[in-house]
């Protein structure tokens, strides 16, 4: 998992800065963004290098999950949310069909939720899309989507 | 027994209100049907029975006038004849012929074949009584009237009756007298007054009535059936002699007075008003009696009717009034998951920079050399603190969120039972070790219901873990399932000590707890609330007949 970059997108700056930092500290590459158009320009111009992007699927200018499917236009990525609030299984099934794969409840706890659930969840995802890729000369490169809004564990 | 389902406890003081009022109603109702029904049926008995009593009397009077008429005419009839023979008499004989021996007998015997004529006399003009015929020669023969006040009356009008008298003869009786054309001697018959007497006697005048006659000065001419020797005072105000026909009222008696044409005598009936309507007033007796019982049925009917109505309106407005309270009970619940929702979301954010920020410190003590920071597991103790609080408080912004989560998660087709025991199997570690028993008394072959599993899963814990506090150490909690008419109930009967009237009502107010304060929330009675109500059915809750408390819930069967 080191070394998958990953994209922090919320509206909320001190925790985009404080999982940024502490995402770095553990040797990943990270970036954060606070706006979901943000987070679709640095996609493009990153030529989708984010394999995770971790997504409040509440941002100011748009919803999460079409951030989500427009990113992963441009390489294969996997989903996470992080949710102030428990979604509705209906509204979580429609996520999941955006390419989600997770939703937290905040307040999660990165260092638990990280070891525990996040990563064995991404590695997973990705080592699928990487087979389907290596399969298909096109399609989606992208894994992970890591969401504010279903979050992860801090 | 009360039953609450998530009644808002002003509501209370509101159905005491409604019942005073329906009670205010009831009774104006029942005043004004009786007011409506009653009122018109007194006046019309009154107005018969006034009506009925004047037409009585009316009858009662004609008849005493048409008596007093026949008898005053008898009464001139009989003085008339008595008058007109001895006139006849003394016009056809003289003086020498009726003064001879013999012949005055036999005029007397001639003329007194109806037995009422007690002596015959002659008179002459001196006044000396020349013959007589009749019981008393003895005394009379030598009698003069010259000073007699009727002698005088009879030489200077040719004829006289006198008052009733009883004299030495002993006997009530009068005299009539006439004098010859030339008014030179009188004739004179003694009548025996026991004809009038007979003839007032049979007079119809009813118990209590009364026939004589009077002279002018108001004396009684005749005996009274009453056995009155002399008028009152009043009476003879009221009964003026002489002249026509006269109805009195007075005293409860009916007078009928009329001057006789023969002489000075008045003819008096008297007829008891009260016993001559004693008829009248047997019949108003019967009429009064069937007014009372018709009045009682009109009362009786009428409340009956009243009561009936007013207990159906005021069930139409009960159920009416609990349909409101449920349906304002849920517009507040939904504000309630509204705000829950948005406090959450505005909390939670917080919280999660809040562990954040502990978290990456926590993270940053990793880097520092631990013989350079004395109190490094002070602060790694801090963060601990730090992180745990934000799960407390995590905890609770996810408990209100229960508010607002919907039931559009999948519902499936389940048998209570089922869950039931589910759920006892999740609490019966913590029930043994409180020494709580969980009986069950749950229907076989229960029919299954629609539901959302975990949501109805978390109300019967609510339940439950409210019932354990309830009961703390040694009881029992009494499971039981059962179904009525498309509507399955379980229900959770607890060994506790029940709760107050207040606590009924509002135990399912949010954040209403009896709970020691930071021991419950007094939200998870309120969410199950919602959560069974969303579901379509129904929570209540009540006390038990031997103590405890008993929350039902009722869903309905699966279609």
């Amino acid at each position: 998992m080191s070394g998958l970059p990953i994209l922090v997108v919320d509206d909320e700056e001190e925790f985009v800065s404080t999982l940024v930092q502490r995402l770095r500290k553990r040797g990943l590459s990270s970036e954060g963004v606070l706006t979901g158009t943000a987070a679709i320009a640095i996609a493009i111009a990153a030529g989708s290098d984010f394999g995770v992007v971790l997504l409040d699927m509440r941002l100011p200018d748009m919803d999460g999950a079409p951030v989500l499917q427009e990113i992963k236009k441009y390489g294969p990525t996997a989903g996470w949310s992080s949710s102030p609030v428990t979604p509705r299984p209906a509204k979580e099934r429609k996520a999941s069909e955006t390419g989600l794969l997770t939703t937290r409840s905040s307040p999660w706890n990165l260092k638990h939720c990280w070891k525990n659930r996040t990563q064995p969840e991404i590695t997973a995802h990705r080592a699928l899309q990487l087979q389907k890729e290596h399969r298909t000369t096109k399609g989606n490169r992208g894994i992970s989507l890591f969401n504010r809004e279903g979050g992860v564990q801090s | 027994m009360k039953m609450y389902t998530a009644t808002i406890p002003a509501s209370a003081i509101k159905v005491r209100s409604r019942e005073s009022y329906y009670a205010r109603q009831k009774r104006l109702f029942v005043l004004v049907v009786i007011l409506v029904a009653i009122i018109p049926l007194l006046f019309i008995s009154w107005t018969a029975s006034h009506f009925y009593q004047k037409s009585w009397l009316d009858k009662t009077t004609v008849e005493l006038t048409s008596l007093a008429n026949s008898r005053r005419e008898i009464i001139d009839l009989f003085l008339d004849s008595q008058e007109n023979i001895l006139a006849g008499y003394a016009e056809l004989y003289d003086f020498a012929w009726l003064n001879t021996p013999g012949n005055l007998e036999k005029l007397f015997k001639a003329m007194n074949r109806q037995g009422v004529i007690v002596d015959l006399g002659l008179i002459a003009s001196d006044g000396s009584h020349r013959n007589y015929t009749g019981p008393f020669a003895e005394h009379l023969k030598d009698k003069n009237y010259a000073e007699a006040h009727w002698f005088a009356e009879v030489m200077q009008n040719g004829k006289y009756i006198s008052d009733v008298f009883t004299g030495f003869r002993g006997v009530p009786h009068f005299i009539v007298a006439v004098t010859d054309p030339t008014r030179s001697w009188v004739l004179r018959a003694t009548i025996n007054s026991e004809l009038f007497n007979s003839l007032l006697a049979s007079a119809e005048v009813g118990p209590g009535g009364d026939a004589f006659i009077l002279n002018r000065q108001g004396e009684l001419q005749t005996p009274s059936r009453l056995e009155i020797t002399a008028l009152s005072a009043e009476e003879k105000n009221i009964l003026a002699t002489g002249g026509d026909l006269t109805i009195h009222h007075a005293q409860g008696y009916l007078y009928a007075t009329t001057g006789m044409k023969s002489n000075d005598w008045t003819l008096v009936l008297k007829t008891d008003i009260a016993t001559s309507l004693a008829d009248f007033y047997r019949a108003q007796k019967r009429d009064h009696l069937f007014i009372a019982c018709a009045a009682l049925l009109v009362l009786a009917v009428s409340t009956t009717l009243v009561r009936s109505m007013m207990n159906k309106v005021e069930g139409a407005d009960q159920q009416r009034m609990v349909l409101y309270d449920r349906i304002r009970y849920s517009e507040k619940m939904a504000l309630i998951g509204r705000m829950a929702a948005n406090v959450a979301h505005e909390i939670n954010n917080p919280l999660q920079i809040i562990g954040d920020q502990a978290g990456w410190l926590d993270e940053l003590l990793d880097d520092e050399d631990p013989a350079q920071l004395k109190n490094s597991e002070e602060y790694r103790t801090a963060f601990a603190k730090i992180r745990n609080q934000v799960k407390r408080a995590s905890t609770i912004t996810h408990r209100l969120l229960g508010f607002s989560r919907s039931t559009d998660g999948l519902k499936t087709k389940i048998n209570i039972n089922t869950l039931v025991e589910e759920t006892v199997s999740f609490l019966e570690k913590e029930a043994t070790n409180h020494r709580i028993a969980i009986r069950r008394n749950l229907a076989p072959d229960l029919p299954e219901v629609l539901t959302d599993t975990t949501q109805l899963q978390q109300v019967f814990l609510n339940i439950l873990n409210n019932a354990f506090d309830a009961i703390g150490n040694d009881g029992a909690v009494t499971i039981s399932s059962s179904v009525n008419e498309g509507q399955l109930a379980v229900e959770f009967a607890d060994s506790g000590p029940g709760l107050s009237e207040e606590a009924l009502r509002r135990v399912f107010d949010p954040f209403f707890t009896t709970k020691k304060a930071g021991s419950g929330t007094g939200i998870g009675l309120s969410i199950s609330y919602s959560i069974v109500e969303r579901l379509g059915g129904m929570i209540e809750v009540r006390n038990g007949k031997q103590g405890g408390c008993i929350f039902r819930v009722t869903l309905p069967v699966a279609p």
